[in-house]
């Protein structure tokens, strides 16, 4: 299935959970400082096991940088 | 000690010069490459050769090995022309710091303090004394940091130059063939084994993949150069009929979040750089960058206006937690680093080369490249 | 001695300090050391899945034993602003949060109607909001009434160095507001963070002028001098000014 991740455009295998998309993206799912949303809710890390993700969703994934 | 045999990871300016001044010395070196050799940030660099515009209160160790290895180019040239039989455009006009408006003067003033503070020889100018010596420059060029000393040369030039030169004196290159990884057993660094399968054993590893030098497999963590990608877009035009930029130009803009630089080359073609993004290895041009890069070059010389676009590109630094390079030797035995040069690779390259042969061939780490070794980051 | 306190935690500096446009990383670090500082702003940014060396500036605070305040910095609307701080919730397991609502992107200045709207969803949500806005006694004074932890005026645009413009209105709001009040943006060298304190503030919130200063470290010492010296003679009291002098010597016993 097709999604948004971040803005770039991915195909994925359906019947994926979060947990296995930071995997598939090659992303360690248990690193401090994450998060993710979906469709612009917030998704907690403790649902990341059980929420699916549908076709043509977008999602966010998103970390601390420097600012001021 | 000189038929040793050497390996080195990643054929950019680090890897071939080093590998030149070894292959010449008689040692036998062979380097791996996982692409095209001195295809990536050697390739993508600007050229610039400004250790004084470039330079920061609070790296005086970086300014001080950049003004040492600007002095080297003289010699470089000479040494590189020579054996690789071809010029490598080293052009001696200085540099130029421009602002367009009072915020940039009072940028400028606040650069121009620290340059002083640092002792350096530059010279404060009025907006109509930088078109005197640029005539190129925006009227509305309100002040100006003349650098003269700052000089560039043309990095794709040299990149070929020095290919030649190591394969002419014996150096083996293979391409298309990535480093997975080093081989380390007790402390000592006794080979390396490649994407293909392929092991190979070598008295000296000598490390020097830039951006991806983090990324080789079999080096502990604490030893790992702490090196990571900054992306750079950048373009070239060409320059014709009148318009031709004689000096390296820079920007200093209040307004902006962003400067940039242009940098005219002996074949007519004028590079215009770069943005500056922590985006990992992303190499993707934006609309933004392109846009940027375009409008701070066109306040700044207005008549590129009508010059013909002739390429763009991406690069991606091998920036360290200083800034600054990764020198020397390492924990590991027979296991040496050459990487994280940053913006100052191409700037860097004769002293990186001379004094990084230097040290294989002898085992002696001079003066000059001990404040950089590696153990720097676990004071 | 009044303390400093932000939902509950009380904190010995009252300098609070961005991590952004440092020379480099490590300078950062040093700065950040050298300012005393016990909180420290992020922005959240989406990550970049090419990345796999890049520092880990949320665990490089934390090992620090930092406070670690992030922001909304980029936001034009409340809507943005409220996901980007849920997201920073979720991200770095704190309900603090810079809120940042900004209404134009060369003068940063903040999009009060935004930045309302924002706060009070955030503050029914429980989030602790330290709320970046003008220096309006009204606006501060709305958005301690909603519910914010804080209120932090701008002392003048943020990266202009320009220092408190309109110290009278920080005067104001310090009578007006019974939260802390944190002057944040205008700093640009020790005396304008010195001033903020003998005002009344509660703390100062700056980056720049740290960052892009000769000598970062150097800043950031002085920086936390001035903070503790304003601080200091805001609680001593200063004199009041008079146009005409009066002898601090004794003006009996002279010699003839």
């Amino acid at each position: 299935m097709n999604i948004s991740v971040n803005g770039e455009e991915k195909t994925v295998s359906p019947d994926l959970n979060i947990h296995d998309l930071l995997t598939v993206l090659e992303m360690d799912p248990t690193q401090a400082g994450i998060a993710v949303a979906v469709d612009r809710e917030v998704i907690p890390k403790t649902e990341w096991q059980t929420i699916e993700i549908r076709e043509n969703s977008e999602v966010e994934i998103i970390r601390a940088v420097q600012g001021g | 000690m000189k038929n040793k045999k050497i390996l080195i990871i990643g054929g950019g300016v680090i890897g071939l010069g080093i590998g030149w001044q070894l292959a010449k010395s008689g040692a036998s070196v062979t380097i791996y490459e996982q692409a095209e050799a001195g295809r990536a940030a050697s390739w993508a660099a600007a050229g610039m050769l400004a250790p004084l515009a470039e330079a920061h209160t609070e790296e005086p160790e970086l300014l001080k090995l950049g003004c040492q290895s600007l002095a080297l180019y003289p010699q470089w040239v000479r040494e590189l022309e020579a054996d690789a039989e071809m010029p490598i455009g080293y052009r001696v006009e200085g540099t130029l710091i421009v602002g367009l408006e009072p915020d940039d003067t009072h940028q400028l003033r606040h650069l121009y303090a620290s340059q002083q503070d640092l002792g350096l020889n530059v010279e404060w100018l009025t907006g109509r004394a930088a078109r005197e010596i640029e005539p190129a420059l925006s009227p509305r060029v309100t002040a100006a940091i003349h650098c003269e000393t700052d000089h560039q040369v043309d990095n794709r030039l040299m990149v070929k130059a020095l290919q030649r030169a190591y394969q002419r004196y014996g150096g083996a290159l293979h391409e298309n063939n990535a480093v997975e990884s080093i081989q380390i057993g007790n402390g000592i660094a006794t080979g390396i084994k490649t994407q293909d399968g392929e092991k190979y054993n070598a008295d000296v590893i000598m490390l020097s993949a830039g951006c991806e030098s983090a990324q080789i497999q079999g080096l502990p963590d604490a030893i790992r150069p702490p090196v990571r990608p900054v992306k750079g877009q950048m373009l070239a035009l060409q320059m014709e009929d009148g318009i031709t930029v004689k000096n390296v130009i820079r920007t200093v803009r209040a307004r902006y979040p962003m400067s940039v630089y242009l940098v005219p080359r002996t074949d007519g073609r004028l590079i215009v750089g770069a943005t500056s993004e922590e985006m990992g290895f992303d190499t993707r041009l934006t609309a933004g960058g392109i846009f940027e890069l375009l409008r701070g070059a066109w306040e700044a010389v207005p008549g590129i206006y009508e010059l013909p676009l002739l390429e763009t590109w991406t690069g991606l630094r091998p920036g360290s937690r200083d800034n600054a390079p990764i020198l020397g030797e390492t924990p590991v035995e027979n296991l040496i680093y050459a990487t994280g040069h940053y913006r100052n690779g191409i700037l860097l390259t004769p002293i990186t080369a001379y004094e990084i042969s230097k040290l294989i061939l002898t085992g002696e780490t001079s003066e000059t490249i001990a404040p950089f070794r590696l153990d720097r980051f676990s004071a | 001695m009044q303390e400093f306190k932000i939902a509950d935690q009380t904190y010995t500096s009252r300098l609070l300090i961005g991590t952004s446009g440092y020379p480099n990383f490590h300078i950062m670090t040093e700065s950040i050391a050298a300012s005393g500082a016990e909180i420290a702003t992020v922005s959240m940014r989406r990550v970049k899945f090419t990345d796999t060396s890049g520092e880990n500036l949320f665990a490089l605070l934390r090992e620090r034993g930092m406070t670690i305040l992030p922001n909304t910095a980029g936001c034009f609307t409340a809507k943005d602003a409220i996901l980007t701080a849920n997201l920073a919730r979720e991200a770095l397991d704190t309900s603090l949060i810079k809120l940042e609502v900004i209404g134009d992107e060369e003068t940063l200045f903040p999009d009060v109607e935004q930045l309302l709207s924002a706060a009070e969803t955030l503050v029914k949500d429980d989030f602790t909001v330290l709320p970046y806005c003008n220096d309006d006694p009204i606006t501060c004074k709305k958005l301690e009434d909603i519910g914010c932890a804080a209120v932090m005026p701008l002392g003048a645009p943020i990266g202009s160095g320009m220092g408190i413009r309109n110290p009278y209105n920080i005067q104001i709001i310090r009578d007006l507001v019974q939260v802390p009040l944190i002057v944040d943006a205008g700093v640009g060298t020790a005396s304008d963070a010195a001033i903020a304190m003998e005002l009344g503030c509660d703390g100062v919130l700056l980056n720049t002028a740290v960052a892009k200063a000769h000598r970062p470290v150097l800043m950031a010492e002085a920086m936390k001098k001035a903070v503790e010296a304003g601080r200091a003679a805001f609680l001593a009291g200063r004199i009041p000014r008079k146009l005409y002098a009066t002898a601090s010597s004794p003006q009996v016993g002279m010699i003839e």
